[in-house]
Protein backbone atom coordinates (compact mmCIF):
# COMPACT_ATOMS: atom_id res chain seq x y z
CA UNK A 1 0.00 0.00 0.00
CA UNK A 2 1.25 3.43 -0.89
CA UNK A 3 2.10 5.86 1.91
CA UNK A 4 -0.61 8.24 0.76
CA UNK A 5 -3.18 5.43 0.99
CA UNK A 6 -1.98 4.54 4.48
CA UNK A 7 -2.24 8.15 5.63
CA UNK A 8 -5.71 8.42 4.11
CA UNK A 9 -6.81 5.33 6.03
CA UNK A 10 -5.50 6.76 9.29
CA UNK A 11 -7.10 10.16 8.79
CA UNK A 12 -10.79 10.78 8.39
CA UNK A 13 -11.67 11.90 4.87
CA UNK A 14 -14.44 14.43 4.47
CA UNK A 15 -16.33 14.84 1.23
CA UNK A 16 -18.61 17.81 0.73
CA UNK A 17 -20.97 17.86 -2.23
CA UNK A 18 -22.58 21.19 -3.06
CA UNK A 19 -25.40 21.80 -5.51
CA UNK A 20 -26.12 25.46 -6.12
CA UNK A 21 -29.32 26.90 -7.52
CA UNK A 22 -30.06 30.58 -7.92
CA UNK A 23 -31.73 30.95 -4.53
CA UNK A 24 -30.89 27.73 -2.72
CA UNK A 25 -27.94 25.54 -1.98
CA UNK A 26 -27.86 21.91 -0.93
CA UNK A 27 -24.86 20.52 0.91
CA UNK A 28 -24.11 16.89 1.67
CA UNK A 29 -21.20 16.04 3.97
CA UNK A 30 -19.85 12.50 4.22
CA UNK A 31 -17.17 11.55 6.71
CA UNK A 32 -15.27 8.45 5.70
CA UNK A 33 -12.47 6.47 7.22
CA UNK A 34 -10.95 4.13 4.67
CA UNK A 35 -13.95 2.73 2.84
CA UNK A 36 -16.29 3.04 5.80
CA UNK A 37 -18.89 5.79 5.86
CA UNK A 38 -18.92 7.14 9.42
CA UNK A 39 -21.35 10.03 9.20
CA UNK A 40 -23.54 11.78 6.68
CA UNK A 41 -25.11 15.21 7.05
CA UNK A 42 -27.31 17.08 4.58
CA UNK A 43 -28.32 20.73 4.85
CA UNK A 44 -30.31 23.12 2.74
CA UNK A 45 -29.50 26.85 2.69
CA UNK A 46 -31.31 29.82 1.23
CA UNK A 47 -28.93 31.99 -0.75
CA UNK A 48 -29.12 34.79 -3.29
CA UNK A 49 -27.50 35.15 -6.72
CA UNK A 50 -26.16 31.59 -6.57
CA UNK A 51 -23.50 32.71 -4.11
CA UNK A 52 -23.06 30.81 -0.85
CA UNK A 53 -24.31 32.70 2.19
CA UNK A 54 -22.12 33.35 5.22
CA UNK A 55 -24.10 30.68 7.12
CA UNK A 56 -23.41 28.12 4.39
CA UNK A 57 -19.74 29.02 4.32
CA UNK A 58 -19.51 28.64 8.10
CA UNK A 59 -21.24 25.25 7.86
CA UNK A 60 -18.84 23.99 5.19
CA UNK A 61 -15.83 25.47 6.99
CA UNK A 62 -16.80 23.73 10.25
CA UNK A 63 -16.43 20.35 8.51
CA UNK A 64 -13.35 21.35 6.53
CA UNK A 65 -11.55 22.09 9.80
CA UNK A 66 -12.10 18.56 11.05
CA UNK A 67 -9.63 16.84 8.72
CA UNK A 68 -6.78 17.84 6.45
CA UNK A 69 -8.23 15.49 3.83
CA UNK A 70 -11.36 17.40 2.97
CA UNK A 71 -12.64 17.55 -0.61
CA UNK A 72 -15.26 20.04 -1.75
CA UNK A 73 -17.11 19.13 -4.91
CA UNK A 74 -19.60 21.32 -6.70
CA UNK A 75 -21.89 20.73 -9.65
CA UNK A 76 -21.05 22.99 -12.56
CA UNK A 77 -23.94 25.44 -12.82
CA UNK A 78 -22.45 27.61 -15.53
CA UNK A 79 -24.52 28.32 -18.62
CA UNK A 80 -21.96 27.72 -21.31
CA UNK A 81 -21.30 24.06 -20.86
CA UNK A 82 -22.25 20.90 -22.63
CA UNK A 83 -21.09 17.66 -24.15
CA UNK A 84 -19.92 16.77 -27.64
CA UNK A 85 -20.04 13.31 -29.27
CA UNK A 86 -16.32 13.26 -30.10
CA UNK A 87 -12.99 13.60 -28.37
CA UNK A 88 -11.26 15.05 -31.41
CA UNK A 89 -10.82 18.81 -31.11
CA UNK A 90 -10.84 19.02 -34.89
CA UNK A 91 -14.25 17.34 -35.19
CA UNK A 92 -15.51 19.25 -32.15
CA UNK A 93 -15.30 22.50 -34.15
CA UNK A 94 -18.43 21.37 -36.01
CA UNK A 95 -20.42 21.41 -32.79
CA UNK A 96 -19.06 24.33 -30.78
CA UNK A 97 -16.15 26.74 -30.51
CA UNK A 98 -14.07 25.28 -27.69
CA UNK A 99 -11.26 27.84 -27.87
CA UNK A 100 -12.03 29.25 -24.44
CA UNK A 101 -13.30 26.03 -22.89
CA UNK A 102 -11.94 23.35 -20.60
CA UNK A 103 -12.66 19.88 -21.95
CA UNK A 104 -12.63 16.40 -20.41
CA UNK A 105 -12.70 13.37 -22.65
CA UNK A 106 -14.63 10.30 -21.51
CA UNK A 107 -13.29 6.92 -22.65
CA UNK A 108 -12.15 8.49 -25.93
CA UNK A 109 -15.80 8.56 -27.07
CA UNK A 110 -17.28 11.86 -26.01
CA UNK A 111 -16.31 14.90 -24.04
CA UNK A 112 -17.77 17.52 -21.77
CA UNK A 113 -16.77 21.16 -21.91
CA UNK A 114 -17.24 24.31 -19.89
CA UNK A 115 -16.25 27.92 -20.39
CA UNK A 116 -12.95 28.64 -18.64
CA UNK A 117 -13.98 32.14 -17.53
CA UNK A 118 -17.22 30.84 -16.05
CA UNK A 119 -15.37 28.10 -14.19
CA UNK A 120 -13.09 30.78 -12.75
CA UNK A 121 -16.15 32.80 -11.75
CA UNK A 122 -17.62 29.70 -10.09
CA UNK A 123 -14.41 29.19 -8.15
CA UNK A 124 -14.51 32.86 -7.13
CA UNK A 125 -18.01 32.40 -5.73
CA UNK A 126 -16.60 29.65 -3.49
CA UNK A 127 -13.40 31.51 -2.68
CA UNK A 128 -14.18 31.47 1.05
CA UNK A 129 -13.66 27.72 1.33
CA UNK A 130 -12.24 26.84 -2.06
CA UNK A 131 -13.13 23.97 -4.38
CA UNK A 132 -11.46 20.66 -5.19
CA UNK A 133 -13.75 19.29 -7.86
CA UNK A 134 -16.18 20.76 -10.36
CA UNK A 135 -18.26 18.07 -12.00
CA UNK A 136 -20.27 18.30 -15.16
CA UNK A 137 -23.97 17.37 -14.87
CA UNK A 138 -23.48 15.16 -17.95
CA UNK A 139 -21.05 12.90 -16.10
CA UNK A 140 -23.56 12.70 -13.25
CA UNK A 141 -26.31 11.79 -15.72
CA UNK A 142 -24.26 9.17 -17.54
CA UNK A 143 -23.15 7.51 -14.31
CA UNK A 144 -26.65 7.70 -12.73
CA UNK A 145 -28.22 6.05 -15.77
CA UNK A 146 -25.14 3.94 -16.62
CA UNK A 147 -27.35 0.88 -17.27
CA UNK A 148 -29.53 2.83 -19.72
CA UNK A 149 -26.84 4.31 -21.94
CA UNK A 150 -25.71 1.01 -23.41
CA UNK A 151 -29.05 0.01 -24.97
CA UNK A 152 -31.34 1.64 -27.51
CA UNK A 153 -31.52 5.36 -28.14
CA UNK A 154 -32.43 7.01 -24.85
CA UNK A 155 -32.91 10.57 -23.78
CA UNK A 156 -31.48 11.27 -20.31
CA UNK A 157 -32.69 14.38 -18.55
CA UNK A 158 -31.45 15.91 -15.32
CA UNK A 159 -33.93 18.28 -13.76
CA UNK A 160 -32.85 20.79 -11.17
CA UNK A 161 -34.77 23.74 -9.74
CA UNK A 162 -33.02 26.20 -12.05
CA UNK A 163 -31.31 24.04 -14.65
CA UNK A 164 -32.01 21.30 -17.10
CA UNK A 165 -29.36 19.08 -18.68
CA UNK A 166 -30.19 16.51 -21.30
CA UNK A 167 -28.25 14.10 -23.43
CA UNK A 168 -29.06 11.34 -25.88
CA UNK A 169 -27.17 8.07 -25.79
CA UNK A 170 -27.25 5.15 -28.18
CA UNK A 171 -25.34 1.95 -27.40
CA UNK A 172 -22.89 3.74 -25.16
CA UNK A 173 -22.26 6.55 -27.64
CA UNK A 174 -23.31 10.11 -26.90
CA UNK A 175 -25.30 11.58 -29.77
CA UNK A 176 -26.48 14.90 -28.45
CA UNK A 177 -26.33 17.02 -25.28
CA UNK A 178 -27.52 20.38 -24.08
CA UNK A 179 -27.70 22.38 -20.89
CA UNK A 180 -30.26 25.06 -20.04
CA UNK A 181 -31.13 27.45 -17.26
CA UNK A 182 -34.85 27.30 -16.59
CA UNK A 183 -35.49 30.21 -14.26
CA UNK A 184 -35.21 33.97 -13.80
CA UNK A 185 -33.73 36.44 -16.24
CA UNK A 186 -30.89 34.09 -16.98
CA UNK A 187 -33.39 31.39 -17.80
CA UNK A 188 -35.33 33.62 -20.14
CA UNK A 189 -32.19 34.54 -22.06
CA UNK A 190 -31.18 30.93 -22.36
CA UNK A 191 -34.62 29.87 -23.42
CA UNK A 192 -34.88 32.50 -26.16
CA UNK A 193 -31.36 31.68 -27.37
CA UNK A 194 -32.01 27.98 -27.50
CA UNK A 195 -35.38 28.29 -29.06
CA UNK A 196 -34.08 30.66 -31.71
CA UNK A 197 -32.78 27.88 -33.90
CA UNK A 198 -36.04 26.00 -33.80
CA UNK A 199 -38.15 29.12 -34.11
CA UNK A 200 -38.88 28.36 -37.73
CA UNK A 201 -40.08 24.97 -36.79
CA UNK A 202 -43.66 24.73 -35.60
CA UNK A 203 -43.82 24.28 -31.90
CA UNK A 204 -47.39 23.17 -31.85
CA UNK A 205 -47.34 23.23 -28.08
CA UNK A 206 -48.68 26.60 -27.03
CA UNK A 207 -49.71 27.65 -23.57
CA UNK A 208 -52.81 29.59 -24.65
CA UNK A 209 -54.03 27.13 -27.26
CA UNK A 210 -53.40 23.91 -25.52
CA UNK A 211 -56.34 22.14 -24.08
CA UNK A 212 -54.18 20.17 -21.74
CA UNK A 213 -53.48 23.25 -19.79
CA UNK A 214 -57.11 24.02 -19.26
CA UNK A 215 -57.67 20.45 -18.21
CA UNK A 216 -54.87 20.70 -15.75
CA UNK A 217 -56.03 23.91 -14.32
CA UNK A 218 -59.43 22.35 -13.90
CA UNK A 219 -57.79 19.46 -12.19
CA UNK A 220 -56.10 21.68 -9.74
CA UNK A 221 -58.11 21.47 -6.60
CA UNK A 222 -56.09 23.97 -4.76
CA UNK A 223 -58.92 26.38 -4.85
CA UNK A 224 -60.99 23.85 -3.00
CA UNK A 225 -58.35 23.88 -0.37
CA UNK A 226 -59.15 27.47 0.31
CA UNK A 227 -61.34 26.18 3.09
CA UNK A 228 -59.21 28.26 5.30
CA UNK A 229 -61.03 31.19 3.83
CA UNK A 230 -64.15 29.86 5.42
CA UNK A 231 -62.63 30.93 8.62
CA UNK A 232 -63.38 34.39 7.46
CA UNK A 233 -66.92 33.51 8.38
CA UNK A 234 -65.71 33.90 11.83
CA UNK A 235 -66.11 37.54 11.12
CA UNK A 236 -69.83 36.91 10.84
CA UNK A 237 -69.72 36.11 14.47
CA UNK A 238 -68.93 39.69 14.95
CA UNK A 239 -72.62 40.32 14.32
CA UNK A 240 -73.04 39.34 17.85
CA UNK A 241 -71.24 42.49 18.61
CA UNK A 242 -74.11 44.53 17.21
CA UNK A 243 -74.92 45.56 20.63
CA UNK A 244 -71.80 47.67 20.71
CA UNK A 245 -73.93 50.51 21.81
CA UNK A 246 -74.38 48.61 25.00
CA UNK A 247 -70.71 48.89 25.74
CA UNK A 248 -70.46 51.63 28.12
CA UNK A 249 -66.99 51.39 29.55
CA UNK A 250 -63.65 51.86 27.71
CA UNK A 251 -62.16 48.49 28.76
CA UNK A 252 -64.79 46.58 26.95
CA UNK A 253 -64.16 48.61 23.80
CA UNK A 254 -60.44 47.88 23.95
CA UNK A 255 -61.10 44.14 24.38
CA UNK A 256 -63.34 44.26 21.39
CA UNK A 257 -60.64 45.95 19.29
CA UNK A 258 -58.05 43.35 20.26
CA UNK A 259 -60.28 40.41 19.43
CA UNK A 260 -61.20 42.06 16.15
CA UNK A 261 -57.53 42.53 15.21
CA UNK A 262 -56.69 38.94 16.10
CA UNK A 263 -59.51 37.63 13.96
CA UNK A 264 -58.39 39.75 11.00
CA UNK A 265 -54.76 38.60 11.37
CA UNK A 266 -55.76 34.94 11.53
CA UNK A 267 -57.85 35.37 8.42
CA UNK A 268 -54.96 37.04 6.56
CA UNK A 269 -52.58 34.21 7.49
CA UNK A 270 -55.07 31.58 6.33
CA UNK A 271 -55.52 33.44 3.07
CA UNK A 272 -51.75 33.71 2.55
CA UNK A 273 -51.24 29.98 3.18
CA UNK A 274 -53.95 29.03 0.74
CA UNK A 275 -52.49 31.39 -1.86
CA UNK A 276 -49.00 29.92 -1.41
CA UNK A 277 -50.34 26.39 -1.91
CA UNK A 278 -52.13 27.43 -5.02
CA UNK A 279 -49.11 29.33 -6.38
CA UNK A 280 -46.85 26.34 -5.75
CA UNK A 281 -49.11 24.11 -7.73
CA UNK A 282 -49.30 26.60 -10.58
CA UNK A 283 -45.52 27.16 -10.47
CA UNK A 284 -44.90 23.43 -10.59
CA UNK A 285 -47.06 23.08 -13.63
CA UNK A 286 -45.45 26.08 -15.24
CA UNK A 287 -41.94 24.72 -14.56
CA UNK A 288 -42.81 21.31 -15.98
CA UNK A 289 -44.21 22.94 -19.05
CA UNK A 290 -41.09 25.06 -19.52
CA UNK A 291 -38.95 21.93 -19.17
CA UNK A 292 -41.11 20.10 -21.66
CA UNK A 293 -40.68 22.98 -24.12
CA UNK A 294 -36.92 22.85 -23.73
CA UNK A 295 -36.83 19.09 -24.23
CA UNK A 296 -39.07 19.38 -27.26
CA UNK A 297 -36.90 22.13 -28.75
CA UNK A 298 -33.77 20.09 -28.13
CA UNK A 299 -35.27 17.05 -29.82
CA UNK A 300 -36.28 19.23 -32.79
CA UNK A 301 -32.70 20.41 -32.99
CA UNK A 302 -31.39 16.84 -32.70
CA UNK A 303 -33.71 15.50 -35.40
CA UNK A 304 -33.28 18.39 -37.83
CA UNK A 305 -29.55 19.10 -37.63
CA UNK A 306 -27.48 16.88 -39.92
CA UNK A 307 -24.34 17.13 -37.83
CA UNK A 308 -25.92 14.86 -35.24
CA UNK A 309 -26.20 11.17 -35.90
CA UNK A 310 -29.92 11.42 -35.28
CA UNK A 311 -31.98 8.40 -34.36
CA UNK A 312 -35.49 8.14 -33.01
CA UNK A 313 -35.55 8.51 -29.27
CA UNK A 314 -37.54 5.63 -27.83
CA UNK A 315 -37.15 6.12 -24.12
CA UNK A 316 -36.68 9.02 -21.83
CA UNK A 317 -35.16 8.74 -18.37
CA UNK A 318 -35.57 11.70 -16.06
CA UNK A 319 -33.36 12.19 -13.03
CA UNK A 320 -35.44 14.43 -10.85
CA UNK A 321 -33.51 16.50 -8.31
CA UNK A 322 -36.28 18.98 -7.50
CA UNK A 323 -39.37 16.90 -6.78
CA UNK A 324 -41.16 18.03 -9.91
CA UNK A 325 -44.76 17.11 -10.63
CA UNK A 326 -46.08 14.28 -12.82
CA UNK A 327 -46.88 16.62 -15.70
CA UNK A 328 -43.55 16.43 -17.46
CA UNK A 329 -43.74 12.65 -17.86
CA UNK A 330 -47.30 13.00 -19.13
CA UNK A 331 -46.36 15.74 -21.59
CA UNK A 332 -43.50 13.68 -22.94
CA UNK A 333 -45.56 10.55 -23.35
CA UNK A 334 -48.56 12.27 -24.89
CA UNK A 335 -46.81 14.83 -27.08
CA UNK A 336 -43.57 13.17 -28.06
CA UNK A 337 -44.72 9.53 -27.97
CA UNK A 338 -41.77 8.32 -25.95
CA UNK A 339 -41.82 6.13 -22.89
CA UNK A 340 -40.75 8.28 -19.97
CA UNK A 341 -39.46 7.12 -16.61
CA UNK A 342 -38.67 9.37 -13.70
CA UNK A 343 -36.27 8.58 -10.90
CA UNK A 344 -35.39 10.84 -7.96
CA UNK A 345 -31.76 11.77 -7.61
CA UNK A 346 -29.87 13.25 -4.65
CA UNK A 347 -27.45 15.36 -6.63
CA UNK A 348 -25.38 16.28 -3.61
CA UNK A 349 -24.88 12.59 -2.75
CA UNK A 350 -24.03 11.76 -6.37
CA UNK A 351 -21.45 14.54 -6.29
CA UNK A 352 -19.94 13.09 -3.14
CA UNK A 353 -19.87 9.65 -4.80
CA UNK A 354 -17.94 11.07 -7.75
CA UNK A 355 -15.63 13.01 -5.43
CA UNK A 356 -14.81 9.79 -3.55
CA UNK A 357 -13.82 8.18 -6.85
CA UNK A 358 -11.73 11.17 -7.89
CA UNK A 359 -10.02 11.55 -4.51
CA UNK A 360 -8.61 8.03 -4.78
CA UNK A 361 -6.05 9.42 -7.22
CA UNK A 362 -5.30 12.53 -5.23
CA UNK A 363 -3.52 13.29 -1.93
CA UNK B 1 -10.19 8.69 -15.15
CA UNK B 2 -10.61 12.36 -14.43
CA UNK B 3 -14.14 13.71 -14.24
CA UNK B 4 -13.47 17.08 -12.64
CA UNK B 5 -12.78 20.31 -14.50
CA UNK B 6 -10.23 21.29 -11.86
CA UNK B 7 -7.56 19.42 -9.96
CA UNK B 8 -7.98 19.06 -6.20
CA UNK B 9 -5.90 21.27 -3.99
CA UNK B 10 -2.86 19.66 -2.40
CA UNK B 11 -3.73 18.34 1.03
CA UNK B 12 -1.36 19.10 3.85
CA UNK B 13 -1.26 17.20 7.12
CA UNK B 14 -0.13 20.29 8.96
CA UNK B 15 -1.07 23.93 8.55
CA UNK B 16 1.38 26.47 7.04
CA UNK B 17 1.56 28.24 10.44
CA UNK B 18 2.60 25.00 12.13
CA UNK B 19 5.11 24.38 9.34
CA UNK B 20 6.64 27.83 9.91
CA UNK B 21 6.75 27.26 13.66
CA UNK B 22 8.25 23.83 13.16
CA UNK B 23 10.80 25.27 10.72
CA UNK B 24 11.98 27.90 13.18
CA UNK B 25 12.06 25.44 16.08
CA UNK B 26 14.04 23.05 13.89
CA UNK B 27 16.48 25.83 12.98
CA UNK B 28 16.89 26.76 16.67
CA UNK B 29 17.30 23.15 17.74
CA UNK B 30 19.69 22.55 14.86
CA UNK B 31 21.82 25.51 15.86
CA UNK B 32 21.82 24.39 19.49
CA UNK B 33 22.78 20.89 18.48
CA UNK B 34 25.47 22.20 16.12
CA UNK B 35 26.93 24.41 18.88
CA UNK B 36 26.84 21.53 21.34
CA UNK B 37 28.48 19.21 18.82
CA UNK B 38 31.13 21.81 17.99
CA UNK B 39 31.99 22.32 21.66
CA UNK B 40 31.95 18.59 22.30
CA UNK B 41 34.29 17.91 19.38
CA UNK B 42 36.59 20.76 20.40
CA UNK B 43 36.71 19.40 23.98
CA UNK B 44 37.53 15.93 22.65
CA UNK B 45 40.26 17.38 20.41
CA UNK B 46 41.69 19.31 23.37
CA UNK B 47 41.60 16.21 25.54
CA UNK B 48 43.41 14.21 22.87
CA UNK B 49 45.98 17.01 22.45
CA UNK B 50 46.51 17.20 26.22
CA UNK B 51 47.01 13.44 26.38
CA UNK B 52 49.49 13.62 23.51
CA UNK B 53 51.38 16.46 25.24
CA UNK B 54 51.49 14.52 28.52
CA UNK B 55 52.79 11.45 26.69
CA UNK B 56 55.36 13.58 24.91
CA UNK B 57 56.42 15.08 28.31
CA UNK B 58 56.79 11.61 29.76
CA UNK B 59 58.87 10.53 26.75
CA UNK B 60 61.02 13.61 27.06
CA UNK B 61 61.48 12.95 30.79
CA UNK B 62 62.51 9.39 30.02
CA UNK B 63 64.94 10.54 27.32
CA UNK B 64 66.37 13.17 29.71
CA UNK B 65 66.92 10.43 32.32
CA UNK B 66 68.63 8.19 29.77
CA UNK B 67 70.72 11.14 28.62
CA UNK B 68 71.74 11.78 32.24
CA UNK B 69 72.75 8.14 32.50
CA UNK B 70 74.71 8.42 29.25
CA UNK B 71 76.37 11.60 30.50
CA UNK B 72 77.32 9.85 33.73
CA UNK B 73 78.69 6.87 31.77
CA UNK B 74 80.63 9.17 29.44
CA UNK B 75 82.00 11.05 32.45
CA UNK B 76 83.08 7.73 33.93
CA UNK B 77 84.67 6.71 30.66
CA UNK B 78 86.39 10.10 30.51
CA UNK B 79 87.72 9.70 34.01
CA UNK B 80 88.82 6.18 33.11
CA UNK B 81 90.49 7.49 29.93
CA UNK B 82 92.11 10.27 31.88
CA UNK B 83 93.40 7.68 34.36
CA UNK B 84 94.79 5.56 31.57
CA UNK B 85 96.29 8.62 29.93
CA UNK B 86 97.86 9.67 33.20
CA UNK B 87 99.15 6.17 33.80
CA UNK B 88 100.49 6.04 30.25
CA UNK B 89 102.12 9.41 30.73
CA UNK B 90 103.62 8.25 33.97
CA UNK B 91 104.74 5.02 32.28
CA UNK B 92 106.15 6.95 29.40
CA UNK B 93 107.96 9.21 31.82
CA UNK B 94 109.18 6.15 33.73
CA UNK B 95 110.50 4.50 30.55
CA UNK B 96 112.00 7.76 29.49
CA UNK B 97 113.63 8.10 32.89
CA UNK B 98 114.69 4.47 32.72
CA UNK B 99 116.39 4.91 29.41
CA UNK B 100 117.93 8.13 30.73
CA UNK B 101 119.33 6.04 33.57
CA UNK B 102 121.11 3.64 31.24
CA UNK B 103 124.62 4.88 30.56
CA UNK B 104 126.13 4.84 27.11
CA UNK B 105 128.55 1.98 27.95
CA UNK B 106 125.81 -0.44 28.83
CA UNK B 107 123.60 -1.81 26.11
CA UNK B 108 120.08 -3.07 26.93
CA UNK B 109 118.83 -5.95 24.85
CA UNK B 110 115.45 -6.39 26.54
CA UNK B 111 113.47 -4.63 29.19
CA UNK B 112 110.32 -6.07 30.84
CA UNK B 113 108.34 -3.46 32.65
CA UNK B 114 105.60 -4.78 34.92
CA UNK B 115 103.51 -3.09 37.56
CA UNK B 116 105.90 -3.61 40.46
CA UNK B 117 108.74 -5.20 38.65
CA UNK B 118 111.43 -4.22 36.14
CA UNK B 119 113.57 -6.89 34.40
CA UNK B 120 116.46 -5.70 32.29
CA UNK B 121 118.60 -7.80 29.93
CA UNK B 122 121.74 -6.34 28.51
CA UNK B 123 125.53 -6.29 28.00
CA UNK B 124 127.99 -4.46 30.15
CA UNK B 125 131.78 -4.18 29.66
CA UNK B 126 132.33 -5.03 33.26
CA UNK B 127 130.45 -5.69 36.43
CA UNK B 128 131.77 -2.53 37.98
CA UNK B 129 130.52 -0.31 35.20
CA UNK B 130 127.09 -1.88 35.71
CA UNK B 131 127.14 -1.59 39.47
CA UNK B 132 128.30 2.00 39.49
CA UNK B 133 126.50 3.41 36.58
CA UNK B 134 123.19 1.46 36.61
CA UNK B 135 122.89 -0.57 39.78
CA UNK B 136 123.13 2.45 42.08
CA UNK B 137 120.23 4.50 40.51
CA UNK B 138 118.06 1.35 40.26
CA UNK B 139 118.49 0.67 43.93
CA UNK B 140 117.43 4.16 44.76
CA UNK B 141 114.20 3.62 42.87
CA UNK B 142 113.31 -0.04 43.66
CA UNK B 143 113.12 -1.66 47.06
CA UNK B 144 114.83 -4.84 46.02
CA UNK B 145 117.26 -5.41 43.17
CA UNK B 146 118.98 -8.61 42.04
CA UNK B 147 121.50 -8.93 39.26
CA UNK B 148 123.00 -12.00 37.59
CA UNK B 149 126.01 -11.86 35.22
CA UNK B 150 127.10 -14.18 32.54
CA UNK B 151 130.57 -13.89 31.13
CA UNK B 152 130.75 -13.50 27.37
CA UNK B 153 133.63 -14.75 25.25
CA UNK B 154 134.79 -11.25 24.41
CA UNK B 155 135.22 -10.52 28.10
CA UNK B 156 131.97 -8.54 28.46
CA UNK B 157 129.17 -9.64 30.64
CA UNK B 158 125.63 -10.33 29.86
CA UNK B 159 123.35 -9.43 32.74
CA UNK B 160 119.85 -9.91 33.99
CA UNK B 161 118.67 -7.38 36.53
CA UNK B 162 115.43 -7.96 38.44
CA UNK B 163 114.04 -5.01 40.43
CA UNK B 164 110.97 -5.04 42.66
CA UNK B 165 108.83 -2.42 44.30
CA UNK B 166 107.21 -3.53 47.50
CA UNK B 167 103.61 -2.40 47.90
CA UNK B 168 103.14 -0.27 50.86
CA UNK B 169 100.24 -1.39 52.97
CA UNK B 170 98.58 1.14 55.21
Amino acid sequence: MKLSGLIKNIYQQIFIGIVVQHSSMKVCVQMRKGKKLEKEVSRHFSISHATPSAEANVFVKSYMDESPFCYVAVLNDTLHQGAIPTCSMHKAENFNDLGSCVTICNEDKWMVYAEKAELNALQKRFLANGLDFIFSPFFILSSFFADKTEGKTSLLVLIQDDYLSLCIFNEGELLFANHYATKDAVADESLSADLEESAGESLSFNLEDDDDLSINIEDIDSLDELEALDELDALDDLDSLQDLDDLDDLDEIEDFEESLNEAVEESEIALEEAKTKYDAKIDNFSDDYKRFQLIQASLQQFYNDDKYNNKFVEETYIADACESGPDLVRFLEEELFVTAYKRSIDLDKELVKMAVGEAKNAI
Amino acid sequence: MQYSFIKPRAKHLVSPEFKLLFFFFSITLGMLFASYSFLKIKTLVYEVTIEQKIEKGETLKESIASMHEEIAFIKLQRRHAEGIYTENTVLKESIHNLFDLVPEKITLSQALLKEDELVLYGITPSKEVYEFLLQAPLRSIFHRSYTSYYAMPNGWYSFVSKNYLDRQTQ
